[in-house]
């Protein structure tokens, strides 16, 4: 009766990891692939998409703070000018990497049953992630990582409460 | 310092600018706080702020485009007919609700109301705070993703704001724009700058403030407001929201400073009137305001919605004639169209000058160039198949996930008729017929047929969040039946939970690689060129002429760093800037013409004269990297 308990433990403990973590790393790659084909299924069908694991560390970089660097371009195709580019981390990093923490902490909210979950969820992914991108040497700053990890428990602490709110209601 | 002192001078301009705009709002929100009206829960209060806000920008462009007919158009004559505006407020506020606040009069009988309602505001709000966050912090975040023209001058400078500029520098200057100028439309933003000019203000500074700080806000309460209307759970509002936001197709132009962003606020204003207008007395005759204020703001924005108000309509009026009681809708539709008429009369006024003068009139009549056009691109088949897969795929960048999920959400409701959403699919397939035409540049009324991504990303977010609310509330099951028909199996099985999550996955999918994607060289892969030389140029010829001088540059679309002629006007204008093809005249004829028209300066390309030539000629030459000055000695 106890091992079947525990086995019951077990495989809820690794489904919740493979929720959340794998989750994760799914909406990594697909987000990868779509920002490669510049969003246009039409040109990975026709072959013009190339998928570089360099390029994909350099993508998960930038969830890390990786400061980014701007074209400002006029968009009309018949006479697109070009200006100098400009620097601006503190949007860059607003908009794109608190895009991708938020995201996954509401996922995480979402998906936990309990507080402790949306915890251990959130250090999951983040560890996950930040394991990943030490190993290959891009993590490109401690303050917006964890300023990420803050984004993280904060949106996946809301998400639950939210959840738990719409359903009381 | 300077620098930063005028950029606070700037900001509290503005600031006080748009509290002029909001001060209606704020009167009235303090009569409903006192009032213990039944009203409050009719109309909400974010919605009563927001309509103001936009009634008063299309106040602002109609006394701007009417002080423009008479030639009168200054900042005095303006903050005069403003104050008339809000005197004429009072007093209606006051006969509506003076007395009822008189016998509230007393002081403390005053603050003890306000202070309890103020009280009980804050409670509805602590019990929805994750709610109010919510919103708030999305607002925050619309406000960001537009954020990077603020930072830099470059995202100014490259959202082509030389028109606008250069018409606000007449109005500054001149007090009107000169008929050369004028087209049968309004010109209320240009009218807006070229009066926040007169303030001293810097031009770039506004056009970079306009779009962010103010429109965006707008822009993201109204899709806020609809998705809300649609009674969608909140996790599709906020998805939804976030599609519409970070939709690449809306990036492209998001970060551009014009007009026609008023235009698509104003024309999605619209689309959200139309799902209450029938339970409202005033709601049509607000559609009619605001209808007309498109026009006043961005015409080639209000073709779409006019032509599918008109269908709407129709397709009313014809439902009633069948049933015989089409007398509202007929009493609605007369309301529309005479209010929309109201607004836009002093560009009937100006259209009719104008066609008694025959000068510009005939000049925009473009109907031989279209027939030749037209003619062109209906000869050469493959170009036209070529041009309708690059429109495909622009409408597919980033969003077809969106795209075909809006497409499924249009069809299931088609079927299902569960979400009063008919307007958003009658708008989304207007607008994907008026893509795909090739001669979409002809019906839309401008040259550039893809400006229609912005409203393109609109009904697609709408729907595809309509989508997800279908596959949260309907079971999808997969059913497998045995032939034959002794053996009775019938399995099934259930794909909603797979489906939801596979949607949730390309959804957050598109939010994040659209967040990116609005970042092109985020891998610094492109190489740019600059173009300060330009602008030196022309400040030079600026501080060495005056506003009388005539400037010679080369015809409009001279791009090789950006359209010469463009820049110039934007940045010179009241001066007179005469596009002609100096590229092919000898410099002693130049030196000629100049001497004889009794022009002062004239911008070149280093490039397309040789200085030996020039100084022959008897020109004073300057350089600017690769730009000359040259003026007679």
């Amino acid at each position: 009766m106890n091992s079947k308990n525990s086995m019951s433990y077990c495989y809820h403990v690794l489904a919740f990891v493979a929720k959340t973590v794998i989750l994760t790393w799914i909406i990594l790659v697909v987000s990868y692939v779509m920002y490669e084909a510049r969003g246009s299924l039409v040109s990975l069908l026709k072959g013009e998409v190339q998928l570089d694991v360099g390029n994909f560390i350099k993508f998960l970089a930038i969830f890390t703070g990786k400061p980014i660097y701007i074209r400002i371009c006029i968009p009309y195709l018949s006479y697109p000018y070009n200006f100098i580019d400009v620097y601006e981390p503190i949007s860059s990093m607003l908009l794109c990497f608190s895009t991708f923490w938020v995201s996954c902490g509401i996922i995480l909210g979402q998906l936990s049953k309990t507080f402790k979950e949306v915890i251990f969820g959130a250090v999951l992914q983040f560890a996950t992630l930040l394991i990943f991108c030490i190993s290959f040497n891009c993590v490109y700053s401690v303050a917006s990582t964890l300023i990420g990890f803050l984004l993280l428990i904060v949106s996946a602490y809301g998400s639950y409460n939210f959840k738990i709110v719409g359903e009381t209601a | 310092m300077q620098i930063i002192s005028e950029l606070m001078i700037g900001f509290a301009l503005l600031i006080i600018w748009f509290l002029v705009l909001t001060l209606p709002v704020g009167v009235f929100i303090f009569i409903l706080l006192i009032e213990e009206t039944k009203d409050r829960n009719k109309f909400m209060l974010v919605e009563y702020f927001y309509f103001s806000v936009i009634v008063g920008l299309i106040y602002l462009a109609f006394i701007s485009d009417l002080l423009l007919v008479f030639h009168s158009l200054n900042l005095v004559n303006y903050l005069f007919s403003v104050t008339i505006c809000y005197m004429s407020y009072f007093l209606v506020v006051y006969v509506t609700y003076g007395k009822r606040l008189m016998i509230k009069s007393k002081f403390g009988y005053l603050l003890k109301t306000l202070s309890s309602s103020t009280l009980q505001l804050l409670i509805r709000f602590k019990e929805n705070r994750y709610h109010y966050l919510g919103l708030l912090a999305i607002i925050i975040y619309s406000i960001i993703s537009r954020l990077p023209g603020p930072l830099s001058i470059s995202g100014v400078l490259a959202s082509d704001p030389w028109t606008i500029m250069g018409l606000g520098n007449y109005i500054k200057y001149l007090g009107y724009i000169p008929e050369e100028f004028i087209y049968n439309i309004g010109v209320g933003y240009e009218a807006l700058l070229g009066l926040m000019f007169t303030c001293g203000l810097d031009p770039l500074f506004i056009t970079k403030f306009m779009q962010p700080v103010i429109i965006q806000p707008l822009i993201t309460i109204t899709v806020l407001l609809f998705l809300k209307k649609l009674k969608l759970r909140n996790r599709y509002t906020v998805l939804g929201v976030l599609l519409f936001l970070l939709a690449p197709q809306l990036k492209m132009e998001g970060e551009i400073y014009h007009p026609r962003n008023l235009g698509y606020l104003l024309a999605f204003a619209s689309i959200y009137i139309i799902t209450f207008y029938r339970k409202y007395r005033f709601a049509s005759l607000l559609l009619g305001i605001i209808v007309g204020g498109i026009w006043l703001y961005h015409p080639p924005t209000a073709i779409p919605i006019i032509l599918l108000l008109l269908i709407y309509f129709s397709i009313k009026l014809g439902k009633g004639i069948i049933k015989h009681s089409c007398t509202s809708e007929l009493k609605s539709l007369i309301e529309i169209l005479l209010m929309a008429f109201f607004v836009i009369s002093p560009v009937f006024t100006r259209a009719i000058m104008l066609f008694v003068t025959e000068t510009r009139f005939y000049e925009v009549s473009i109907v031989s160039y279209v027939a030749a056009t037209v003619k062109n691109e209906t000869s050469d088949w493959f170009t036209l198949i070529e041009n309708t897969f690059k429109i495909m795929e622009f409408y597919t960048s980033g969003g077809l996930t969106t795209f075909i999920f809006a497409f499924l959400a249009l069809l299931l409701n088609l079927k299902l008729k569960k979400y009063s959403v008919n307007f958003i699919s009658l708008y989304f397939l207007i607008l994907l017929f008026l893509g795909f035409n090739p001669y979409t540049r002809y019906i839309w009324g401008c040259y550039d047929r893809y400006r229609f991504f912005v409203p393109f990303a609109f009904p697609e977010a709408v729907l595809a969040s309509v989508f997800m609310q279908y596959l949260h509330q309907y079971k999808i099951k997969l059913r497998f039946e045995n032939q034959d028909t002794h053996a009775e199996k019938k399995r099934e099985q259930d794909l909603s939970t797979i489906l939801r999550s596979i949607c949730i996955l390309l959804f957050v999918s598109v939010v994040i690689s659209s967040a990116l994607l609005s970042y092109q060289s985020v891998f610094c892969r492109e190489v740019h060129a600059d173009d300060e030389d330009l602008l030196e140029a022309i400040n030079f010829i600026k501080e060495h002429s005056n506003i009388n001088s005539k400037i010679l540059t080369y015809p409009p679309a001279r791009d090789v760093k950006g359209d010469i002629y463009e820049i110039a006007f934007g940045l010179l204008s009241p001066r007179i800037i005469i596009g002609d093809e100096i590229l092919l005249m000898a410099p002693q004829n130049i030196y000629d013409f100049m001497k004889t028209e009794g022009i002062e300066y004239a911008l070149l390309l280093k490039q397309d004269q040789s200085v030996k030539g020039l100084v022959e000629a008897g020109f004073k030459l300057q350089e600017f990297g690769n730009y000359l000055v040259i003026s007679i000695r």
